[in-house]
């Protein structure tokens, strides 16, 4: 898929369109608050949650500040226990790396378990180009391959926008002949996974976390698709997000203590798999050959710069939870893999102002993912860091900041403040003689630039004749000194 | 005490009635206000639309308005938390400027948190019978920290009943300049809002910040127009609430 899709459509266009889907906006709505009331339901009976983020941030911090020798550690290790470990600066260097490993093996056909960073260097498509067979074998993953390979719309339930009706017409278009009934369809599901993944010659997964100190590469499911993927393929590939890393095998309890409550609200997940190295001589089962690409794709920049701290994300999905922007619009709008808070702040990151420089404003400032945040990110603060960025890359010529530079100068002089405010006030009494409504401005002049994008669908109060400091003089209140 | 109030371009513009409300109950706790005429506004649409540069001039004309006061107090939320925290990044690369703006930020209260929190008020012998609803604003809330002034203010008004609002500390949707700039987006989360107070049974809607409750009584009065809804929901900010005799 790559990071960005449905860019054909402008932001506005997407709004649209996601607004004419009730139930995607429904099953959201529903989704995310279930998610957020789970999780303070747990955390509300554990004294130490705060205590636990605390560190959680913290580790990862320092896993940045020393980003270089945990990978050194980690790459020690994983190759003494029999990982062939590489590196993918970018995409394609990471196709390139993954369509050797199966020329080498003669493989076509592989099952996945769910990674972002394999969506974010679009692998499903280099894979399928090459004529590969992919199956996703997440159960929301796989329902998006079947429509065609749809675009996820929440980081951890992907295929939240899509509702029984429309997922028992792909099963039935895919063989299945049962009720439209979810136990039914997803006993099916599990049959016509099952048979991919006795067949599959590779297995591709992520990795929540690599554990530097052994070597191992963890990943978590729900749903057993993990243990599947990792153990019955002769050949298992980890895609693995550079600032994945955890020193030691304690430090990877703190994260998944946050990490599960953050972004299901339960205290465990179902099923953990950790791979150390291919299968040894003596062991019954699980991969011949383990090969772990660890991804750049822009990390090492974003490392070095202000959005640092962004690199701590666990990928929760905690803040698109909590985000009222993403509660209202879902996923799709986004037009991007990443969406909600993280994605406004890593998707410019990674495909710069130029394709995502608009993300940044598609939020209210609310700082409710700074306050979600496990990590403890300042999400707020970094989209807040993007606008000076995008506004210092457009200049000061761009149109809209010469506007801002004209109100800058009247909200900062009384003398022009007065003036502007002094000609506004009578023009909108005008107004509001003209509309339907008295002592407002209505939807009538929605057809205005700027104004008009308040009264389409909000009533306007109208700047008052006598302001606040008006009255004031008049009541001789109060310092009128300079 | 003498106290420099900072009421917000909005409310100087807009709604008057909530700056004379907020002085008044001010002064019948014994304060002697000022209001220094040269206040403008403290830049943040600006500076939260990215555009630092074009905000200084406003910034500048903030802090040399306050710099002398012992006391100043902000009667907008977001207005205080931009005075106290984004002026320092605003300023960060001019250094006399930026000790400035720190000494302003270190005098400078939020109006609830003021009364409760420096006059040592609770009970401001209010009287205002209603159902009233209370939106919990994003700055005074989470970025401020002002979580309990409030509503310890509003628990002493006779006669008052607080009603729940559901989600009420979930934003509002107006952001800002995101308010005409995104506002496909703002009005699904404003209208989200306007339905919570519908369905909270409230004949009041109170807050702390008026441009949210600008924002949502836009939206609720546009739908009470629409049929949606018939009854009188009046939308007052605190002061006005605790000004009510």
């Amino acid at each position: 898929m790559g990071i960005l899709y449905h860019q054909e459509m402008s932001f506005e266009e997407r709004v649209e369109a996601a607004k004419q889907n009730d139930f995607a906006r429904k099953a959201t709505a529903a989704a995310t608050d279930g998610f957020v009331a789970r999780k303070a339901m747990v955390t509300a009976k554990e004294p130490e949650w705060a205590d636990f983020r605390r560190a959680a941030a913290d580790l990862r911090a320092h896993v940045l500040d020393h980003l270089d020798f945990y990978l050194n550690q980690f790459i020690e290790q994983a190759s003494a226990n029999g990982s062939q470990v590489h590196f993918g600066a970018d995409a394609s260097e990471v196709g390139r790396t993954v369509l050797d490993i199966f020329e080498r093996h003669a493989a076509t056909r592989v099952v996945k378990s769910k990674s972002m960073v394999s969506e974010e260097v679009d692998i499903n498509r280099t894979l399928r180009t090459a004529g590969m067979d992919v199956t996703e074998t997440d159960l929301g993953e796989w329902i998006l391959q079947l429509d065609d390979w749809d675009a996820p719309s929440h980081i951890i339930g992907p295929a939240l926008h899509k509702d029984i009706h429309t997922i028992y017409d792909l099963f039935v278009a895919n063989g299945y002949d049962g009720p439209k009934d979810a136990y039914a369809m997803t006993k099916f599901a599990r049959a016509k996974l099952r048979e991919k993944f006795l067949e599959a010659d590779i297995g591709i997964t992520g990795c929540n976390f690599a554990i530097a100190e052994t070597g191992a590469v963890t990943i978590m499911t729900n749903e057993g698709n993990g243990r599947m993927v990792t153990s019955l393929p002769k050949v298992h590939i980890v895609l693995m997000g550079m600032e994945r890393l955890v020193p030691t095998l304690s430090d990877l309890d703190v994260l998944m203590q946050v990490f599960v409550r953050s972004a299901v609200g339960t205290k465990i997940s179902s099923y953990l798999s950790m791979t150390v190295g291919p299968r040894k001589p003596d062991e019954q089962d699980g991969p011949e050959e383990v090969h772990v690409i660890i991804i750049d794709n822009g990390r090492s920049d974003i490392l070095a710069g202000p959005y640092k701290d962004m690199l701590r994300c666990i990928r929760c999905g905690a803040c698109q939870n909590i985000c009222p922007v993403y509660h209202h619009l879902t996923g799709h709008p986004y037009g991007s893999i990443y969406e909600g808070p993280m994605g406004i702040v890593l998707t410019p990151l990674l495909v710069g102002y130029e394709k995502a420089g608009d993300l940044p404003y598609v939020s209210t400032l609310c700082g409710a993912c700074t306050d979600h945040c496990p990590v403890h990110i300042p999400l707020h603060e970094l989209i807040l860091q993007h606008r000076k960025d995008v506004a210092a890359a457009r200049g000061t010529a761009s149109a809209e900041a010469r506007v801002y530079a004209a109100a800058g100068q009247v909200l900062a002089h009384p003398s022009l403040y007065r003036a502007a405010t002094g000609v506004g006030a009578p023009v909108m009494q005008a107004m509001s003689l003209l509309g339907h409504r008295r002592g407002r401005l209505d939807a009538r002049w929605q057809a205005l630039p700027v104004l008009g994008n308040w009264v389409r669908r909000r009533n306007l109060p109208l700047l008052q004749g006598k302001k606040l400091r008006d009255v004031m003089r008049d009541n001789k209140r109060g310092d009128q000194r300079g | 005490m003498k106290v420099h109030l900072f009421s917000q371009c909005m409310v100087d513009m807009f709604y008057p009635q909530v700056g004379s409300a907020a002085i008044e109950v001010l002064e019948r706790l014994g304060c002697e206000v000022i209001v220094p005429k040269n206040q403008v506004c403290c830049g943040q649409p600006l500076i939260n639309t990215g555009y630092t540069d074009a905000a200084k001039a406003a910034v500048k004309q903030t802090i040399a308005t306050f710099e002398e006061a012992e006391v100043v107090v902000s009667l907008s939320g977001s207005c205080a938390f931009a005075i106290r925290d984004e002026y320092q990044k605003v300023l960060a690369d001019e250094p006399q400027w930026l000790r400035r703006a720190e000494k302003v930020a270190g005098r400078l209260h939020e109006w609830t948190a003021f009364l409760v929190d420096v006059l040592g008020v609770t009970d401001v012998g209010a009287r205002l019978p209603g159902r009233l609803a209370y939106h919990q604003s994003c700055h005074v809330t989470r970025l401020l920290g002002v979580r309990e002034a409030p509503l310890t203010l509003l628990s002493h008004v006779r006669d008052l009943q607080m009603v729940p609002l559901q989600n009420a500390d979930r934003c509002c949707g107006f952001g800002g300049t995101f308010a005409v700039k995104k506002s496909a987006v703002s009005e699904l989360i404003v209208e989200d809002k306007a339905r919570a107070v519908i369905n909270s049974g409230a004949d009041i809607l109170c807050g702390a910040d008026q441009a949210c409750l600008m924002n949502i009584a836009g939206m609720l009065e546009r739908m009470r127009d629409q049929g949606i809804y018939d009854r009188d929901i009046r939308v007052m900010h605190i002061a006005e609430v605790l000004n009510s005799r």
